[in-house]
Parts: C-alpha cells; sequence; structure tokens
C-alpha cells in the first residue's frame, strides 16, 4: 500500500513554473443582474494556459502575454461563459449572465468519468449539494430518504446511529446482499454512506439501470452509487464553520393501562386461583378500593425515553487553492444524546482532500479520511433475549408498586418470576453495551493526458475499519440468568481491510466531421477484502461487578463445577476480485446518442471455470428536441431526450467458498466436562455455483419546459435476474439440510417520477419545487426446484414460527398469518351448571396444533379457511397448516418525496416531504402487549375494551352464561390470554404514512453588512426534523424495520426505538 | 518527462496489463483462513481427534440425548408418562398421535443422517492417511481407535434411526455434489446386519476402560455392550413394511447368540462390574463424576458447555420438580411415572426413591411430596447435583447410554431365548442385579424362576425396575412386541389403585427442616388413617400440623385424567415407528412415509 501512495506524494512537490514575457491584467467580475461580486469565476487566456480567479469579492488578476490580442474567457458554473478581447487595457470587467439551462450542463458521475446531462444515456438519480445544504443531519443514509426517485431508504428505528438499510430498484437477491455498490471519488468503499458527513459531500449520483451500472459488471446488480466529495475551489482561502445545536424529544407514546386498569386486570386474572387471588389482596387491597390509586402509577416510558435529548454539531472546513493545487479540509463532531435512558452516540470525522494540476497533462489527488464513531446503549432492537429487552420492559413493568413495599424502585425477583420483566430503569444499566468503530479511508489518483484525447488515469483506495464492540449483562440480566445468574462479558471485535485499484485509458474525440462524438473507454480493476473478527466471551463474573471492571479482567469469570467457558473464536476472510471494462460513447450530431458497455468479472468466490462473468449492455438515446421539427416549439419544449438501455449486471456479494468441501471448528464436545474443539463439514460444496445475472430494461424520458425551468424525468424499468443463490433443500438423508445452489429469478418491474422545477424566479423571491414518486412491484419468479412457496420467520417470537411468506409469483415481504376472527361468544358454547363447563359447540372450529390455551368464552378466534383436517373427534379445526395465509405485504405501492425551497430577499425556507403509501406493518408490539400469558405485566389500553370476566363490581360473572354474554355485548378485544403468540391480520397495519420530515428557515445576513464585519457569509437558520406524521398506525413510527432476517422479514415492528422530533438551531459561517 | 513519446508509454501499459492477466488467475485463487479442506483435517492425529469429537458432539444436545432422544422419544410405556396433554409436540408422540407434522420429529432425524455423514467423512480419510498406513506405531494405533470410533457413532446414529423410525435410508458414503440424494429406504436388518459388523471390526480396535484415560470416549466394552443390545434388536420384533405387522426373522436366534457371546466377553474381561451401591450410580452422575471405580456406566453422552447444541437439559427439564427461586434453581417436570410402576417397586427396593423423585422443592427451599400423578422420573435431578444456581437451563449432566447391570441382564436374556431356559450362568448374572438392588436385606432378592417363559416375563420386570428412566423401556417393549400390551396393562392396573383402599387417598407430612415426614402411622403403602390428624397445618393455630396433600385422590379414570391419557392412541403393528416429518419426506420423492402414516 504505502509502494503506492508514495508516487502520488512525490508529485506533489511537482510543480513546473515556466515563465515567459508578460504583462498584468486586473478586473472585477459581477452578477449581470444583482450586480453582487461573483467569487471564485476561472479566467483563462483563450487559447493559452494561462488561468486565474476571482477572490471573495470578485477581484482577479491574471498575466497575459506582453503583445498580441489576447481574448480573455470568464466561466463560472451557472453562468454563461463570457469572452473579452484585450487590447491594450490593463482592466478588464466582466458581468456575467445567469445561465437557466446550464443545469444541462451539469456533469453526471456515470463511473470512471463524467458526461453531460445531455449526453447521458442510462437512468441516474443525482443529489447536489446545493439541495441539502440547508439540511441540519447527522446521518448521509438519511439524507437520502424520499429524495431519489427509485431509491428505498428504510431506517431500522429511530435509534442514534442505526442501521439504514437501501434499495435501488427494490434489490434483486433473495437472500443474499441487496446493499448497492458505493464508489467514492472513484474508489469502491462498503457502507460509505455511513462513514461520511454530510457536510463533505459534494454529489450523489445512483445509477439505476444496467446501461449505467454495467461499467460494474459483477458488483453492479443492486445499483450502484457514486459520491463525490467537496473538492478545494480556486480563489481565497474559505474557512467556513456550520454548527447546529438541537433537542429532541419522542413523538409519542404508546398507550398502556393505567395504574387502577393494570390493578384491575391482575384482579380478574387472579380469579382462577385462590392462591393468586389472596396474594392479589394482600398486596393491593380488595378490589372496590383499586380506586386509590388512581394517579398514583409510574410512567416507564415518560421514566425512560421521556427525557429531552440534546445534540450538537460542529463542522469546520478549510477550503482554498489556485489553478494548481487546491485542497479542502474537514473536521466534524456530531454528540447526540438518545432520547433513552444511558444512550447516546459520538462521532468525529476528518476528511482532508487535495488536488494538484501542475500542469495540462498532469492531474493527481489524493483523500484522507478518519472517522471515529461511538455507539453507547443496548439499544432496544436488537435481536436478543427477549427478556432482556429495553423497550419490552419498559411498556410492559408494572405501573404500580405492591402495597406493602416500595419494591418498584428495586429489583423485584418474585415479580421477575412471575412476569419474567425487570424494572427497565434498572434494566437500562443491567445491559451495557458500548460499539466503537475506527475507519480510515484512503484514496488517490494520478491521471496522465497522453495527447489532448488519449487520458491514462490509475486510482487506488485502501479502506480500514477496525470495529469494537463490548458487551455486559449484569447478573439480573436473562442472559446472566441462563448462566448461573452471573454476569457474562463480551468483547468482539473485527478489522475489515480493503484494497482497491483500477487503471483506465480514455480516449475522446469530438466533432469529428462536425458530426461525430467519440468517447472511449478501457480498464482494468482489482478489488480486495479482507477481514479478521475475534471474539471473545466470559461468563460467570463474579456478582456485582462493574461493566469496566469485568471488560477489563476479562480473565475472572470461574464458571461452576460442569459448566465451562465458551472459547474465544476467529473468523478470517479474504475476497478478490478482478475485472476488465471498456465503454464505448458515441453521438451522432449530438441527436443519437449511444453507450456500449462490457465488463468482466473474475471472483475467489467461484471455482476456476465459473469464475468469469461477462455483462454487456447497450443503450440509446434520442434527443428529438435537437430535431428540426422540434426547433419551432423549443421555448416551450426546451429539450427532450429518450433513452433505451438493456443489459446485465451481478451479484457477487455471496458467501466464500461455497464451492469447496470444507470443515470448521465451531462444536464442541464435552469430554470430562472440558470442551474439547470438534471439526465438522460446514457445506455440501457445490463446485457448479456462478454469478447471480440480472437482466435490465429502461426506458426513460427527460423533458424539460420553459427554457428548462421545469424538468422532467420518467422511466420504467423491468429487471429480472436469474441464477440466484439461494440455500435449496437437499435430502435430509445426505447429512446436509441444504446446498447453495443458482436456483431462483425474481423480478422487478417500476416506473420513477422525478420533476424539479423553478415556480417563481425573480430578484427577490425565488420557489423551486421538486418532486419524485416510484413505484416498484417485486415478484418471486422461481424457487427452488419443485417448491413454491417456503416459509421464514422474523423470529421476534419464537413461537410465531413461520410468518414470512416466499412464493412463486409474488412479491417477497408477504406477512404470513391466520385471520382473527374476533372472539368466542357465549353462544358458541354449551355450559352445563353441574361441572361448571362451557363444551365447545360441535360445529364450531376449535385450534389444532396451533396452540395450547384451551377454548373459553372469549378466547381468541381465528378464521376456519377450510381445509381437510379436522379434530381427531371430527369437529372442524383451525390447523397450523390450513389456516394461515398471507396477510400483508410490507412493500409500499409507492413512495416519494417533495421538496420545496423558498429564497425571499435574505430568507431561505424549505420544506421536505417525504411518503410511503400501502406498505403494512407487522405490529409485533401489539401482539406481545395484548398477551397476559404471564402473570403481571401490563398491556397497551386497548385491552380495557377486553371480554371481561368479572363485572364491575369485581364479581365473577363466568359461571353466569346469560350474564356473562350481556355483559360482554360490546367487548372489542378477546380476553388477553394466550399461551403463544399468535400472528393474525390483527396485527398488520396499514404503514402509510406522510411525514413532515424537515422544515427550514433561514436568515443570511445581508452582504454591506458583512462586509463590514469582514466575513463572506453568515446564514442563522432553524430546523424541525419530523415535525409530524400523518398515518393510521397505531405502533410509535410507521418507519419501521427491525427484524429483517436478511431481508426476506420486511416491516416488523417489534420494539424499535422511537423516533424523536428535533428542534435544531444553527449557523452558517464563512470567512 | 516531454522525451519520452506517447508509444512508449501505450506499450508500458500494454505490457503491464498483459502481466496482470497473467496474474490474475493466481490473484484470484484464495484459500479459505477460518475454515480447513479435508486434506487440512486428516493430515494429522490431533486434527483427526477434532474430527471425531465432532462426530461425537450430534449424540448431545437437545436434538440428541440432551432432551429429545433421551426425555421425548422414549414416552409413553408402562413407566413414564409425559405431562399434560396432547400437542403437536413431545406430548403428542407420547400419546402416540403423532402426525408428520410433528415438531420433534425433523431435528433427530437429520441430526443423525449429519452424524453418519461426520463419520463417513472420517471413515473414508482416516484409511487414506500416510500416518495410518506408514506412521510411527503410536500414531497408527491411536487413528485406528478413531477409526473404530467413527464406526460405532456411525452404528449409534443408524441404531437410534432405526429403532424409533424402522426402515431409513442407507449411506456409507459421504456425500458429494452430483450424487443422487433421493435414497430410499433400506429394511432395518439390512441396516442392522451393517452395523454389526462394523462394530465387529471396531470393537477390537478400541481400548478397554482401564487401558486408557478415563472419559466418556467409546471403549472396547461399550462397543461390545451396544453391539450386544443392536444384536436383540436385530433379533427381535420389527415393524415390517411390506405386511405392515410386528415380525421377527426366523434367523433371530443367530443374533441372540451375538449378544450372548459379546456380554460374555465383558463379564469375563474384568473391566466392568456393578457399583453395590445404586443410589450412587446416579447420585455420581448428577455429581459430574465419571464412574472411574468400577465402570457400570460403561458410555455416556458427555454434555457440557451451557449450549443447546452440546449441552443436556437433564435435570433441568425432567428430575425433580423445583420451584424458580429455590437455591437450586428451577428444574423438573417432563415426564411422571405411572401409578403401577411406582408400586411395582417392592417398598424395600431402594431403586424405587432413585428411579422416581417423589416429592417437590418450593421456593424456600423446603420438600413437600408430590401428588401420585406429579411425581417426576428422577435418575437426573438437579438436587442431586452441584448447585448451579438461576435459570440455567443446561446442567452438564451427561447421559447414560449403557449400564453394566443391562449387559447382565441381555446375557440372561439371550441365554434363556437361545437353551430354552435359563442355565446357572444367567440365574446368576439376573441375581446379581437383584442382590445388589437389596443388598442390605437379600431376603428380598426372592425366587428366580427356572423356566423360559418365567424368566423371561421376570426379565421384563426387573429390567424395568432396573433401568426405568433410561430411554430403554420403550424400545425393549417393542423389540419384544409386547408396548401395546404393557400399556394396557399398565392402565389396568393404575384403574385398580383408584379404589385400592391398602393405598391412602391422602399423604399428611409437616416439615423437618428442610425434609419432610408423615404423619406417624400413615405412609405410600399404607391406608388411610382412621382418624386423620386434625387439626391440620394452619399457619396461625397450628404451625406444626401436618398438611394435606392428595394422594390416591388425585387419581381419576375420567376422560383426559392420568390414566386415560396414558399412550392413548397407540395401535399395534403402527405406532412402534414414528412418522418421518413431512419436510423431509417432502424433499425426497423416492423416500415413502409407510407403516400407515
Amino acid at each position: 500500500m504505502n509502494k503506492l501512495l508514495l508516487p502520488i506524494f512525490m508529485l506533489l512537490l511537482i510543480c513546473s513554473t515556466a515563465r515567459a514575457q508578460t504583462r498584468q491584467v486586473t478586473g472585477r467580475v459581477t452578477d449581470n443582474l444583482t450586480k453582487e461580486p461573483i467569487p471564485g469565476v476561472s479566467i483563462t487566456v483563450k487559447g493559452g494556459r494561462t488561468v486565474g480567479s476571482t477572490d471573495s469579492k470578485g477581484l482577479y488578476k491574471i498575466s497575459i502575454p506582453a503583445s498580441g490580442t489576447v481574448v480573455l474567457v470568464a466561466r463560472y458554473v451557472g453562468y454563461k461563459s463570457d469572452e473579452v478581447t484585450v487590447t491594450t487595457q490593463s482592466e478588464i470587467n466582466f458581468s456575467m449572465l445567469e445561465d437557466i439551462s446550464s443545469l444541462n450542463e451539469v456533469q453526471i458521475n456515470v463511473g470512471y468519468g463524467t458526461v453531460s446531462k445531455d449526453a447521458l444515456t442510462g437512468s441516474v438519480s443525482s443529489l447536489r449539494a446545493d439541495q441539502i445544504k440547508d439540511i441540519p443531519i447527522n446521518s448521509a443514509e438519511q439524507l437520502l430518504a424520499g429524495r431519489l426517485a427509485g431509491v428505498q431508504v428504510t431506517a431500522t428505528d429511530g435509534a442514534p446511529g442505526t442501521n439504514v438499510q437501501i434499495r435501488v430498484r427494490g434489490g434483486t437477491s433473495i437472500t443474499q446482499d441487496n446493499s448497492p455498490l458505493y464508489i467514492v471519488d472513484g474508489v469502491q468503499v462498503e457502507n460509505a454512506l455511513r462513514s461520511l458527513s454530510p457536510q463533505d459531500i459534494e454529489t450523489i449520483d445512483v445509477l439505476k439501470d444496467a446501461a449505467s451500472t454495467a461499467i460494474y459488471g459483477a458488483r453492479g446488480a443492486n445499483g450502484v452509487v457514486l459520491i463525490t466529495t467537496k473538492s478545494g475551489k480556486s480563489g481565497r482561502t474559505t474557512v467556513s464553520y456550520n454548527g447546529f445545536i438541537g433537542a429532541g424529544r419522542v413523538l409519542g407514546k404508546l398507550d398502556v393501562l393505567d395504574a387502577v386498569d393494570y390493578l384491575k386486570y391482575q384482579y380478574e386474572r387472579s380469579r382462577g386461583s385462590e392462591v393468586d387471588s389472596a396474594s392479589f389482596v394482600q398486596n393491593y387491597g380488595p378490589y372496590d378500593t383499586l380506586e386509590v390509586y388512581r394517579n398514583k402509577g409510574r410512567d416507564w416510558q415518560e421514566e425512560v425515553f421521556g427525557s429531552v435529548a440534546l445534540q450538537q454539531t460542529h463542522n469546520l472546513s478549510i477550503n482554498g487553492g489556485d489553478q494548481k493545487i487546491n485542497y479542502n479540509l474537514s473536521l466534524t463532531g456530531n454528540g447526540q444524546d438518545g432520547v433513552m435512558i444511558n444512550s447516546d452516540y459520538n462521532r468525529k470525522l476528518l476528511s482532508f482532500k487535495m488536488e494538484i494540476k501542475p500542469n495540462d497533462k498532469f492531474r493527481t489527488g489524493f483523500t484522507v479520511r478518519y472517522n471515529d464513531e461511538r455507539i453507547n446503549g443496548a439499544g432496544v432492537s436488537s435481536p436478543g433475549l427477549a427478556r432482556d429487552n429495553f423497550l419490552k420492559n419498559t411498556l410492559a413493568y408494572r405501573p404500580i408498586s405492591s402495597k406493602n413495599g416500595d419494591d418498584i424502585d428495586f429489583y423485584d425477583q418474585q415479580y421477575l418470576a412471575a412476569a419474567d420483566l425487570r424494572n427497565p430503569v434498572i434494566n437500562a444499566t443491567a445491559v451495557y453495551r458500548k460499539a466503537f468503530s475506527k475507519r480510515y479511508n484512503l484514496s488517490g489518483y494520478l491521471s496522465y493526458a497522453f495527447t489532448k484525447d488519449i487520458v491514462g488515469r490509475v486510482t487506488v483506495g485502501y479502506d480500514n475499519n477496525n470495529t469494537r464492540t463490548n458487551n455486559f449483562y449484569s447478573e439480573i440480566t436473562g442472559q446472566a440468568a441462563l448462566f448461573s445468574g452471573m454476569p457474562i462479558a463480551s468483547i468482539l471485535t473485527g478489522a475489515t481491510n480493503t484494497f482497491n485499484n483500477s487503471n483506465t485509458l480514455t480516449y475522446t474525440k469530438r466533432d469529428i466531421n462536425k458530426h461525430h462524438d467519440f468517447d472511449f473507454l478501457i480498464g482494468q480493476e482489482i478489488y480486495q477484502n479482507s477481514s479478521q473478527q475475534f471474539n471473545a466471551e466470559t461468563r460467570y463474573f463474579p456478582i456485582g461487578i462493574s461493566p469496566e471492571k469485568a471488560l477489563s479482567n476479562m480473565n475472572l469469570g470461574n464458571p461452576p463445577s460442569g459448566q465451562a467457558q465458551p472459547r474465544p473464536t476467529t473468523n478470517n476472510a479474504t475476497a478478490r476480485s478482478f475485472s476488465f471494462f471498456s465503454r464505448i460513447n458515441y453521438a451522432y450530431d449530438k441527436k443519437y446518442l449511444i453507450t456500449l458497455t462490457g465488463r468482466a468479472d473474475g471472483s475467489s468466490k467461484f471455482m476456476e471455470g465459473s469464475r468469469w462473468g461477462y455483462f454487456p449492455s447497450a443503450a440509446l438515446a434520442w434527443r428529438l428536441s435537437e430535431e428540426d421539427f422540434a426547433q419551432s416549439f423549443k421555448s416551450v419544449l426546451s429539450d427532450a431526450k429518450i433513452r433505451l438501455s438493456v443489459g446485465s449486471t451481478g451479484n457477487n456479494r455471496i458467501n466464500d467458498f461455497t464451492f469447496l468441501p470444507l470443515y470448521a471448528s465451531n462444536t464442541y464436545y464435552g469430554l470430562n466436562d472440558q470442551l474439547v474443539p470438534g471439526v465438522v463439514p460446514t457445506q455440501l460444496a457445490n463446485p457448479y455455483v456462478k454469478w447471480e445475472t440480472s437482466l435490465s430494461r429502461n426506458l426513460g424520458a427527460d423533458v424539460s419546459f420553459f427554457n428548462n425551468r421545469i424538468q422532467l424525468t420518467t422511466d420504467v424499468y423491468y429487471n429480472t435476474t436469474k441464477d440466484l443463490l439461494l440455500q435449496n433443500p437437499i435430502p435430509q438423508t445426505s447429512g446436509y439440510s441444504q446446498q447453495t445452489q443458482n436456483i431462483a429469478s425474481t423480478s422487478n418491474r417500476g416506473l420513477e417520477i422525478q420533476l424539479s422545477g423553478v415556480v417563481t424566479q425573480s430578484k427577490t423571491f425565488t420557489y423551486s419545487v421538486n418532486y419524485n414518486m416510484s413505484f416498484n412491484r417485486n415478484r418471486v419468479e422461481k424457487l427452488n426446484d419443485g417448491i413454491t412457496r417456503k416459509g421464514y420467520a422474523s423470529g421476534w417470537e419464537t413461537n410465531t414460527g413461520e410468518d414470512y411468506l416466499v412464493e412463486v409469483g409474488k412479491p417477497l415481504g408477504q406477512m404470513y398469518g391466520y385471520k382473527s376472527d374476533g372472539f368466542y361468544k357465549v353462544s358458541d358454547f354449551t355450559y352445563n351448571p353441574t361441572t361448571r363447563a362451557y363444551t365447545l359447540k360441535p360445529e364450531i372450529p376449535s385450534f389444532f396444533g396451533v396452540t395450547r390455551s384451551s377454548i373459553q368464552p372469549g378466547t381468541m378466534k381465528l378464521k376456519d379457511l377450510g381445509g381437510n383436517i379436522k379434530n381427531p373427534d371430527g369437529s372442524p379445526a383451525i390447523h397450523t397448516d390450513e389456516d394461515r395465509t398471507v396477510i400483508g405485504n410490507a412493500a409500499p405501492k409507492f413512495t416519494g418525496g417533495l421538496n420545496q425551497q423558498f429564497n425571499y430577499k435574505n430568507w431561505d425556507m424549505s420544506v421536505f416531504v417525504n411518503f410511503s403509501v400501502g406498505n403494512d406493518i407487522y405490529n409485533a408490539n401489539k401482539i406481545e402487549l395484548t398477551n397476559a400469558r404471564l402473570r403481571g405485566p401490563n398491556m397497551l389500553a386497548i385491552t380495557k375494551g377486553r371480554f371481561k370476566t368479572i363485572d364491575d363490581s369485581g364479581v365473577s360473572i363466568y359461571n353466569d352464561p346469560a350474564k356473562l354474554e350481556a355483559f360482554n355485548q360490546n367487548a372489542t378485544l378477546w380476553r388477553p390470554y394466550e399461551n403463544s403468540a399468535l400472528f393474525t391480520d390483527w396485527a398488520v397495519e396499514d404503514g402509510s404514512f406522510l411525514r413532515i420530515n424537515n422544515i427550514t428557515l433561514g436568515y443570511t445576513l445581508p452582504q454591506n453588512l458583512l462586509d463590514r464585519i469582514k466575513m463572506r457569509s453568515l446564514r442563522f437558520y432553524a430546523t424541525v426534523n419530523n415535525l409530524a406524521t400523518i398515518t393510521g398506525y397505531s405502533g410509535f413510527d410507521p418507519e419501521v424495520n427491525t427484524r429483517t432476517n436478511g431481508g426476506l422479514t420486511p416491516g416488523v415492528d417489534y420494539s424499535a426505538y422511537p423516533r424523536s422530533r428535533t428542534i435544531i438551531f444553527g449557523l452558517n459561517l464563512s470567512l | 518527462m516531454k522525451f519520452i513519446s506517447p508509444k512508449i508509454y501505450i506499450t508500458v501499459i500494454v505490457t503491464a496489463l498483459s502481466m496482470l492477466v497473467f496474474s490474475c488467475k493466481k490473484y484470484l485463487d484464495v484459500q479459505p483462513q477460518s475454515s480447513f479442506s479435508p486434506e487440512d483435517v486428516f493430515s494429522n492425529v490431533s486434527s483427526v481427534n477434532s474430527a471425531i469429537m465432532g462426530i461425537y458432539q450430534l449424540l448431545a444436545g437437545d436434538d440428541g440425548y440432551g432432551q429429545r432422544q433421551s426425555l421425548v422419544y422414549p414416552n409413553d410405556t408402562d413407566e413414564f408418562t409425559r405431562s399434560g396433554d396432547v400437542d403437536a409436540g413431545a406430548r403428542g408422540l407420547a400419546r402416540y398421535v403423532a402426525d408428520a407434522g410433528n415438531s420433534e420429529l425433523a431435528a433427530t432425524f437429520s441430526r443423525g443422517y449429519n452424524g453418519i455423514e461426520r463419520a463417513n467423512l472420517c471413515l473414508k480419510y482416516i484409511p487414506q492417511m500416510d500416518a495410518y498406513n506408514n506412521g510411527p506405531e503410536a500414531d497408527k494405533k491411536e487413528l485406528r481407535r478413531m477409526y473404530a470410533e467413527a464406526l460405532t457413532l456411525r452404528a449409534i446414529y443408524y441404531f437410534d434411526l432405526v429403532k424409533n423410525w424402522g426402515d431409513v435410508p442407507l449411506q456409507t458414503e459421504p456425500s458429494v455434489s452430483g450424487m443422487d440424494f433421493n435414497l430410499s429406504k433400506t429394511n432395518s436388518e439390512v441396516i442392522y446386519d451393517k452395523i454389526l459388523a462394523d462394530l465387529l471390526v471396531a470393537e477390537r480396535l478400541l481400548p478397554w476402560r482401564k487401558e486408557t484415560v478415563a472419559d466418556e470416549r467409546i471403549t472396547q466394552g461399550a462397543a461390545r455392550g451396544l453391539r450386544a443390545r443392536i444384536a436383540l434388536f436385530r433379533g427381535g420384533y420389527m415393524l415390517r413394511r411390506v405386511s405392515n405387522i410386528m415380525e421377527r426373522q426366523a434367523d433371530y436366534l443367530k443374533y441372540y447368540a451375538i449378544t450372548r457371546d459379546e456380554c460374555d466377553t465383558i463379564m469375563k474381561s474384568g473391566q466392568h462390574s456393578l457399583n453395590p451401591s445404586f443410589y450412587d450410580v446416579f447420585k455420581k452422575l448428577n455429581e459430574l463424576t465419571l464412574d472411574n471405580v468400577y465402570g457400570e456406566r460403561m458410555l455416556e453422552v458427555a454434555q457440557a458447555g451451557g449450549n443447546a447444541n452440546y449441552d443436556s437439559k437433564l435435570g433441568r427439564a425432567n428430575g425433580t420438580r423445583i420451584a424458580d427461586g429455590s437455591r437450586y434453581g428451577p428444574a423438573g417436570g417432563a415426564q411422571n411415572p405411572n401409578t403401577n410402576y411406582f408400586y411395582a417397586f417392592d417398598p424395600a427396593d431402594p431403586r424405587r426413591e432413585v428411579t422416581i423423585a417423589n416429592y417437590n422443592i418450593a421456593v424456600n427451599n423446603l420438600k413437600s411430596p408430590a401428588r401420585i400423578t406429579e411425581m417426576n422420573d428422577g435418575k437426573y435431578r438437579r438436587d442431586w447435583r452441584p448447585i448451579i444456581a438461576g435459570a440455567t437451563q443446561t446442567l452438564g449432566i451427561n447421559w447414560v447410554m449403557l449400564r453394566y447391570s443391562d449387559v447382565l441382564l441381555m446375557y440372561a436374556e439371550a441365554v434363556n431365548e437361545i437353551n430354552g431356559a435359563p442355565d446357572a450362568a444367567a440365574i446368576k448374572a439376573f441375581e446379581d442385579v437383584r442382590k445388589r438392588a437389596f443388598s442390605t436385606n437379600l431376603s428380598k432378592v426372592g425366587v428366580t424362576p427356572t423356566d423360559k417363559a418365567g424368566f423371561f416375563n421376570a426379565l421384563v420386570k426387573e429390567r424395568s425396575l432396573e433401568l426405568g428412566g433410561e430411554g430403554i423401556r420403550k424400545y425393549d417393549l417393542i423389540r419384544w412386541n409386547l408396548l401395546g400390551a404393557k400399556l394396557k396393562e399398565a392402565k389396568a392396573i393404575m384403574t385398580t389403585i383408584v379404589s385400592a383402599t391398602q393405598y391412602p387417598r391422602y399423604l399428611y407430612y409437616r416439615n423437618v427442616g428442610e425434609e419432610f415426614e408423615f404423619y406417624p402411622g400413615t405412609g405410600y403403602y399404607l391406608p388411610d388413617p382412621a382418624v386423620p390428624p386434625a387439626p391440620l397445618y394452619n399457619a396461625v393455630t397450628n404451625p406444626n400440623g401436618y398438611i394435606r396433600i392428595d394422594w390416591r385422590q388425585n387419581l381419576t379414570t375420567a376422560t383426559g385424567g392420568f390414566i386415560e391419557k396414558l399412550g392413548r392412541s397407540f395401535q399395534s403393528n403402527h405406532s412402534e415407528v414414528l412418522p418421518i416429518h413431512r419436510t423431509i419426506i417432502d424433499l425426497n420423492p423416492n423416500l415413502k412415509q409407510d407403516y400407515g402414516y
């Protein structure tokens, strides 16, 4: 690595300064309309090499040849370039005109190069810094939510530093990784958005169709996110400070029973057992006195996540340079308290980018980034023991202390045994987790123009990511209870190194015979990813030890007899790929455009012979606005282009070495109570494993109206992916239950619309709108041989089993469960007054193989969907195999966002709204919090409308069928007693929402005032993030995805960290 | 740098690129780091040892003998019943209503073949090793021992599959991609013959227990004992796929001879003997101590590590019922002894107190007598284990797969069948077992029948008294084709006990320290007292009084009651084997369910 960087550093020192006989010209550049100075305008001598640029006051100075006629050219992005012929003057002033159509000249990064928007043939969504500069946000990932057509962003929940899943056009794979490829400044960086500060991003271009992504071949099937970071700008050195402070508070609470209602239910529940009844009265008093607890309960949600969480971000950047050298140094610090007690987030980022252009032939640059992140707190959604689950303990812990003791503040062993719940405030400190991540990223490039047309470029990137997670479970946690009730500590470390090198050669020829434009790219690339993991866990620490002490003394745990310490585990892996690629762009008369791309990828993940994959693509575009017939209405239709592309891409984000027979040391045999390691075969090798291949077809149109004031881009696409790798079940008598095979196929079809426009533009008021929406329909085309459906478990609760169904012909994300049918009515039974037993009438369906709870009046009822399975006595049965069906789907019908920006004099305002329509949410919290199989947990307030077995004065009416029926005539919910959690359509809710994501109001100080205080600009602003969400969803927040199981079980809301509303004040200052 | 022409640049780059192409094949050949190729594993003795441990491991854990094979599959019999009523899992199996969707079936079946695959790999690669053929003697010997262990373990996995599912597919080579995995069933006797032949090879390569380090690895005695047991099954009744009838092969006596000879070799080896104390056998087991002295516990499945994959729930899922919060930690409840079994023990037989845990332990650590239908099996119990607090699920207690007393009784049985009557040696072996039980009261040993039928019946009873709760009874009854009859008999006996006034309707006890004592003049074998103790316990008025609990009162013949539900849906010539789980049948078109499932 160092060997490769050395020449780049050497080049920094090279700086040729040839000079001839010259004279000086000075001047000022201003905006034609506003007459304000424009800094950073490049001034060149036409046909020559000399370059200058304007400073913050719009002034420039340039050396020109002493003799002859010289033409000076002023160029600036967003303005029409201006030329002035110099004769003998020594002062030349420019007055530049804004160029609205210049938006089309924006260069789009298409991978290994850029093209102007005019010449683009593929489907690309872009986000520019100016669209997001107003928004104070700490996560580059969440920045993308709702802003780009075809890019779906789903955060796990509202925790600081939460995981964010990004899908481009729905994702192609079923069980493999669907994340897009991230390229930062030409270098592949895994999960790049997480290690970038939003303030450092210049542009994000998302390549969506194969015509664009095929240049990335095997890695492009899930889309490519190209990120360009901010470079230094020529001109005076600018020091900028962007900072904000904010305060967040959870938006809503889940309504749970208050102290009195809770006790009333516990009273009712205790009627079945004399012991329970007696102890209830002993603890809380008789039923008619329960009202004394009114307003005496505890609101755990308030105590655990009711606090105001502060956050602050500071970003300092120094940016500057001249025509030869420029740099950008940026330092960012984020600090964020969690709204939940004992959780916070802290991140420090450093980024330094430098580019050197000693002459017209050489160009070089490098970037150094460092990222130091710390997440404190166990979170709430991380899978693990349900009994340690933070949110569950918060919502369900009894809202009242017992009558004879103030045990509520303490760890109550008896209540724990009955309800399996821990005081959430105490639990918050009982589970300790600190996750650290230190990442550095180095990249550099070197390009050399061999001739005017041929440019060679070498790009090198190295990324090192070190993570460490410290976990500690104190003796009161459920985790520790499994191991003799003694504390447990674990340290998980990981290091990932990636090395990426690409070498390209481009040949560009314009206006050949005035008709032909020609670009040719050829390149080669290697990519290597190696990772090392080391995990150590020690159990049986002395009771009472502090987390820090345990984690600092990992040898201290001492197992009781017959128990053993787990051994440390390691997992090291390396994967490499080697590629060749080429791209040809050809344009005839700039009207007819064609792009041909081809890439060949070799990967170490496949056996020799099936190692190479070939990924071609072709794209055609027709700029019909350039045709003669279009000229007559050019004033209305300023630009129009139709694009068509077909291409193939691959996916190699799969497990390593599926083609080799392998043994792993991942088990033990307890000889003499000592764990002796065992090595065991881990897989049935499949020597035939090959690439997953996607074929993507895209038809798009880019249309602009009224001199480009309104721009509309629409795309329709149809992508099919075949040879998807799946664990295909094979007969278990082989000794294996599955084998990785290229077996499945999926398709995604969709429509994307992106509309942007400047509604009003005047000297004092500008109003612009950016709107996008995307429709995607995913379909599983083929599963394993002979299998048309397969269940998957989200795993939030073991008893619900496989609650998602992957089915041929249907989209991924189908929720699979029973249909709720209210509850059993008293009239469904015959009552025997002698035995006091309710017997279900034979024609009424009952459970068979579903649940163990016995059926009584008020028991939750499921719909019998027919089928052959009957109860042993012949009565209709509700059976797991026959009476479950698809009851929801997590995939939205469409999603989108609307961003509106206003400028009035020195005021600016933006309002960003995003939405999702038609997605279902699996509200698992609702199932859990209406299930009283244990004695003691609190429940949701909706259980107030339950089927009751006591009347209003606490008298049991269970054995009086007539009274029971009459009393429960208006009951809205079953008796909340089930042995196991059942997933029914009652827990599936429409998760459509419209979120007012962000409102910002800013004020920029006027220029004359700034001049006085020697500042370039100063803006103050206030923002509300997540102001409000319009939704019918009854849980905390409809944007939730807590149990993904590799993407197969989306949309589960179980124990999600509640999202908060944040109010932020900040300033942007530049000197 | 201007003097270099572009052509030279291009040449340099083209050369560099072609070198890259040349080196890319090498570049893309990446070797796994955290896993091994079979060549790595079978290159030295110590990593082969790890591969052997990998085969052993599947015996342990929830799906092996940590729970499913020890506590779930062996129910119901005339000894024990699974608690609770029918469900789609363990209780469904126990009531013989299991269908192919039963949740307990899939994992253990697959696990068996997983173990067979691990063994097949070892059996293929060990003989190919250089050290096996040309290595130092010590290595050769050790590798032969491991080869024999792989053979024995494969035999155990096949035996477990056949005794639970009848005819199953037979695969004796490692799986390779491209092979036809859609195997159909092989007849049980073919599989039995294969593993009997394998064990014959294995036993000679294995050391006797005194010749090696004491641990849970298979020794020669264990392999011979297993061979003796498997021969009894080969010579016993099997449910035939074609006739759907329990049948035994005509040449069955040949196999009894194998049993007799193997047992004889073990008995004469001087390697194994009975522990004079029956209690001590299991007390030590629960104390996690190996049986180094007597070698009575001839083969154990080692379990440790606090993990559902290689530790056991023995003593946690079953054994004494202990309340959560007591100092022992929660335990118990999986299987309840039948009343007939409780009373089958002579009042003086100390094996009852070991085999049946007839007390519960409350949160405050006080013991109380368990009700008649709520006693538990007792050979594995948490309160005998060194205390391990908390809700710990896995207690590290080994499963005893073979005991020397079983060898003695198998010997006696084999001789009786072959000779048509017991000889002196058979009677001695039988009486050795009884004498150990009644060592303090030899008069209770009784007279041993000398006719074939009488001796056989005595053996049927003795095996139950001696080996109860060790997962053996159900399979013994099947090979004798007595399971249905014995379940019926158990119900009939229990029905008579409901109204048997020689036994008490209630028990009256009080705590003395943490232990309890009965009211004088009452007990399990005494009728209700003429005058019950009065007043009974009352925390306020009579803290020293006696507490009454239901005994016979708790036993009912009602539908769904303890008696009625015992093995409820057992059907002869059907229920002797389990259905194969649907997910397994569905994947293999050649694998049929058979046996009326």
